[in-house]
């Protein structure tokens, strides 16, 4: 990690004038501020890949070995800070991990797989109208959407861009591996599949549901699949374009009793040549990873084990929110010295 | 495998578990050869942390017990396809920091396995190494073995002295500990030392000058292997080499033994005709226990009047030319002062007196009971005679070790020798005639002569003298037993090194141990064979070492080998104890004077003299004894009480 935020204190020290605010974002629960797709709840449509109607089908008996390496990625945003302006800089530390699972059943992390990136995000048009030009630190500019000139829609702006950056991160060493698999065995990502991996050997686990392919009466059939049960496989199809992916629901843990959505997972692979011959065995795979559990994760029920254990060594890795916060105190400080 | 230049942790410091001064956690690869009582190095670009680690933790991320037996549905055959990452996290105390000052937390950086030259600055050994380091054992480390040494100056004095050892029995750690430590000190103190031990029970300390793997050209050997005597292991021998000491038997050591009731019969289990001529009889006169009555007499006997008395015999009557009355007297043995009592005690009949020399009847009475029953109760080492076999007071050599078995006497008898021997040792090294300048007594079983609770006797006295003040005289007492915590708080609390071997962890639960870590304690009670715990002035936690098994016959395999031999009569008795004087003496000639003689102790008393004598020619000695006796000649060496007229009106006592 280099000494962005060390860098930033010396240009502020330059600047003949200093008027520098810091908002201190206080951490969630799970560590990290979620990103806002996860939050909204939309629609879109699908293309059924198997049977007529949307139906339930048992995977059989859970069975283990088919995954072998295992990719998630992190975001951690702190800020905003104002320099002279009312224009949000966002600090935004992101990482992805590609983990592999040994012989011995233990988890390493792949040589060459764990990138980092960190960065100052902030709409760089306006932050010129407002005389700051951030010199000897990496900036991003948030800038390329039209956002109104409100610090809240700025900050947010630069929120969403933090978390493009990540997925484009995440993208770019699934990508990598998909070039050159340095292990046999599939390759399970956290989240969507970002790109049109053709006949690569990967799939990606989608923990939420905020977007929703399934007309109402074939969601009744998915959220009311029972363990070991998945749905009839499909494409899902978002704004109009049909994703290179066949995906399907699959249930992992028994939700009588809670919310319809526990334990209820949204598998993609490549929709390759082969895809439809691979989701009972996939799913059988998926279940076989329901232990151990991720505990004491609140997203345990959807949450495979080997995935939490890229998110702490990340976490590991990545600067603590403490540490951050008191580099950004500093930062505040200047004014006060001066 | 290791690479020793490699860290093999990392220093942690959490909000909930920070480091402090004294005190840091450090994680391990899963491989790592660290385990309790590991010494370890901190190293970081401006301080050097020497630790000990005192408590170890493993676990995982699981958050609860049940989340296991959840994801594994309750059947513990399955297997998940993924184990959750492991940590060893171990707690270490800080044994030493470079540079001193400022004394600051532990910093966070990685941690080293110390090798030799770290095991000695961390157990600050640097400081004495060269002048006065004694091996103790070797410390492992890894695949390392480094020696670990105690300083004599707080081991034989002056500084501080004293060694304790601790642990439960059948282990033969206790034993073998001290054996080692005392042979590691003969090849390594720079000064003249003997020692003296107690064998209190059975045959442990009876074979000290025969090997346990005998060399090649030995003469039992065949004896050795007819028995199986299980030799010294090569690792043990390596170990020797390590610690620079040589793998032996002791070369000096001398038996002393008293007699059996028969007075004939030495009371030991080394009594094998090969070795019995190595044992010395332990025997005292009248002269040499009187200052000791307090210790032999009951408590409640001596009381002012009697103890007035008493003193009033050792100082007028014993060993010189007395007066009753008209009567000389000269009291050389029980004997005598048996003769002398009942002269006492017929002047004052006849003369109708209640007192004499202002003590009164019943008084001389009751000492007169006490005193001449002394060579009854303790028969065999007090001699009704003024025969007299002792320790070589003045002549004790450098490297001697001097056993006195003990083992066959009662506690009385047993609280004698201790004291005389103890007091006699002090004595000399007080004047600075023992021979040497300093004394190591070997006492076992101290929850039985020092307990914590029970009577005050003067064995207890004693062992508490010298815990207390025998450093400045050079008397070093090194003692064990099995229960630390029963034994007197002062005689283990002025033990300046203590070993600890393995321990029962009912003591281990009283308040003694509360310093040491849990970990610690479940490794103290689960310690193997040649494995110890050692607390050192110069260590500031507790370590842990591995010493060698000593090249030292142990007490049973010497039975096995050397089994003890029946009493004998007294004819071959007699034959025996002269032919120590001169071992090509006739049997037939012996067994003929002893035929010749009247009386059975008669024959004794003749043996006794003629051993205490030592003459050019035994025989004669011997034969001219018993026939002195038979002529009823008093001789110099047997006089009786020799009763004269004398006059009544000189009294020689008047300024009592």
């Amino acid at each position: 990690m280099g000494d962005l935020l060390g860098n930033l204190e010396a240009y502020i020290r330059t600047l003949p004038k200093v008027d520098v605010r810091v908002a201190l974002a206080q951490a969630s629960l799970a560590g990290d501020p979620p990103m806002r797709a996860d939050a909204e709840a939309t629609q879109a449509d699908r293309d059924l890949f198997e049977d007529e109607k949307v139906c339930a089908h048992q995977v059989g008996v859970p069975t283990a070995g088919g995954f072998t390496c295992f990719m998630d990625g992190m975001q951690r945003p702190r800020g905003p800070i104002y320099i002279n302006s009312p224009v949000p800089i966002l600090y935004g530390y992101i990482a992805a991990v590609i983990r592999t699972r040994g012989s011995d059943k233990k988890m390493r992390t792949l040589p060459g797989f764990h990138v980092v990136d960190e960065a100052l995000y902030l709409p760089k048009k306006i932050a010129q109208q407002h005389g700051i030009e951030i010199s000897g630190v990496t900036v991003v500019d948030t800038g390329d959407v039209d956002a109104i000139e409100h610090p809240l829609a700025l900050a947010q702006a630069a929120h969403d861009k933090i978390s493009t950056v990540r997925g484009r991160l995440e993208s770019k060493i699934a990508s990598e591996w998909v070039s050159r698999p340095p292990c046999d065995g599939w390759l399970l990502v956290d989240g969507s599949l970002q790109a049109d991996y053709g006949e690569a050997d990967i799939a990606g686990v989608t923990k939420s549901h905020s977007t929703q392919y399934l007309t109402w009466e074939e969601q009744q059939v998915a959220l009311a699949l029972k363990p070991g049960e998945r749905s009839s496989a499909f494409v899902p199809i978002v704004k109009g374009g049909r994703r290179p992916v066949c995906s399907w629901y699959l249930r992992m843990h028994p939700s009588e009793g809670k919310d319809p959505y526990f334990g209820l997972i949204r598998v993609e692979i490549p929709r390759s040549s082969r895809a439809l011959d691979m989701v009972d065995e996939i799913s059988r795979w998926l279940l076989a990873e329901r232990a151990p559990l991720s505990l004491p994760d609140s997203r345990w029920d959807k949450m495979i084990y080997p995935i939490r254990d890229c998110e702490l060594y990340m976490k590991s890795l990545a600067p603590s929110h403490t540490s951050l916060d008191a580099q950004l105190m500093r930062l505040s400080a200047i004014a006060a010295s001066e | 495998m290791q690479n020793d230049t490699l860290p093999i942790g990392r220093v942690v410091a959490t909000e909930a578990k920070p480091s402090t001064a004294y005190s840091f956690s450090f994680w391990t690869a899963d491989d790592s050869k660290v385990g309790i009582g590991t010494l370890v190095v901190v190293r970081t670009e401006n301080v050097e942390v020497f630790g000990v680690v005192v408590e170890g933790f493993g676990f995982t991320d699981l958050g609860s017990p049940l989340h296991d037996y959840i994801g594994s549905e309750g059947d513990p055959n399955t297997e998940p396809p993924t184990l959750r990452p492991e940590i060893k996290l171990y707690s270490a105390a800080v044994l030493r920091v470079e540079p001193e000052e400022p004394l600051q937390p532990v910093p966070v950086g990685p941690v080293y396995l110390a090798d030799d030259v770290a095991v000695a600055r961390a157990l600050r050994m640097d400081a004495y190494v060269g002048k006065s380091e004694i091996p103790v054992g070797l410390y492992q480390n890894g695949d390392l073995l480094s020696p670990v040494y105690l300083d004599s100056e707080f081991l034989l004095g002056p500084e501080a002295a004293h060694l304790n050892i601790t642990g439960v029995s059948g282990l033969a750690t206790k034993t073998s500990s001290i054996e080692f430590v005392l042979q590691s000190i003969f090849s390594h103190f720079r000064e003249d030392v003997a020692v003296v031990c107690f064998n209190v029970k059975g045959c442990d300390m009876l074979f000290l000058d025969f090997p346990a793997s005998p060399p090649e050209e030995y003469k039992y050997k065949q004896l050795y292997i007819d028995n199986n005597i299980q030799e010294i292991p090569v690792e043990d021998i390596e170990k020797y080499d390590k610690l620079n000491t040589p793998c032996q038997p002791f070369e000096k050591v001398y038996y002393y033994a008293p007699y059996k009731f028969d007075r004939l019969n030495l009371n030991t289990l080394r009594t094998h005709p090969d070795l019995i001529g190595s044992v010395k009889p332990l025997s005292w006169g009248l002269q040499d226990i009187l200052e000791y009555t307090e210790v032999v007499l009951n408590r409640d006997d001596v009381d002012a009047k009697a103890d007035a008395l008493i003193q009033y015999i050792r100082q007028r009557v014993v060993g010189q030319i007395s007066k009753v009355g008209e009567q000389e007297c000269e009291v050389r043995n029980f004997q005598h002062l048996n003769a002398w009592f009942d002269a006492v005690l017929r002047e004052m009949e006849e003369s109708n007196r209640t007192e004499w020399k202002t003590h009164h009847y019943a008084t001389i009475r009751k000492v007169f009971n006490r005193l001449t029953n002394l060579s009854t109760r303790y028969e065999g080492l007090i001699s009704p005679d003024e025969y007299s076999s002792d320790l070589p007071w003045g002549t004790f050599e450098d490297r001697g070790v001097y056993v006195i078995d003990v083992a066959k006497l009662d506690a009385q008898a047993q609280d004698l020798v201790f004291t005389r021997v103890v007091s006699k040792l002090r004595e000399h090294l007080e004047a600075g005639n023992l021979g040497v300048k300093h004394v190591i007594v070997v006492v076992d079983e101290l929850n039985k002569y020092a307990p914590s609770d029970g009577q005050e006797s003067y064995l207890k006295q004693t062992l508490l003298d010298i815990s207390e003040r025998g450093r400045y005289l050079g008397l070093v007492l090194f003692s064990a037993q099995q229960f630390r915590s029963q034994v007197h708080k002062r005689v283990v609390g002025n033990s300046a090194t203590c070993l600890y071997g393995r321990m029962d962890m009912d003591e281990l639960a009283t308040p003694g141990y509360q310093v040491l870590t849990s970990a610690t304690k479940e490794k103290l009670a689960t310690l193997s064979k040649g494995q110890l715990m050692i607390r050192h002035p110069h260590f500031n936690q507790p370590i842990f070492v591995k010493f060698p098994r000593p090249n030292v016959l142990r007490g049973p395999d010497g039975i096995k080998m050397f089994p003890p031999a029946d009493d004998l009569p007294l004819d071959e008795a007699v034959y025996r104890n002269l032919c120590t004087l001169n071992p090509d003496l006739s049997r037939n000639e012996i067994k003929d004077i002893v035929a010749s003689a009247d009386d059975d102790e008669e024959t004794k008393r003749a043996m006794h003299v003629t051993l205490q004598r030592r003459p050019d020619d035994p025989v004669a000695y011997f034969r001219n004894s018993i026939k002195k006796k038979a002529n009823i000649a008093a001789t110099p060496d047997a006089a009786p009480v020799v009763i004269q007229s004398v006059d009544h009106d000189v009294d020689p006592f008047e300024r009592i």
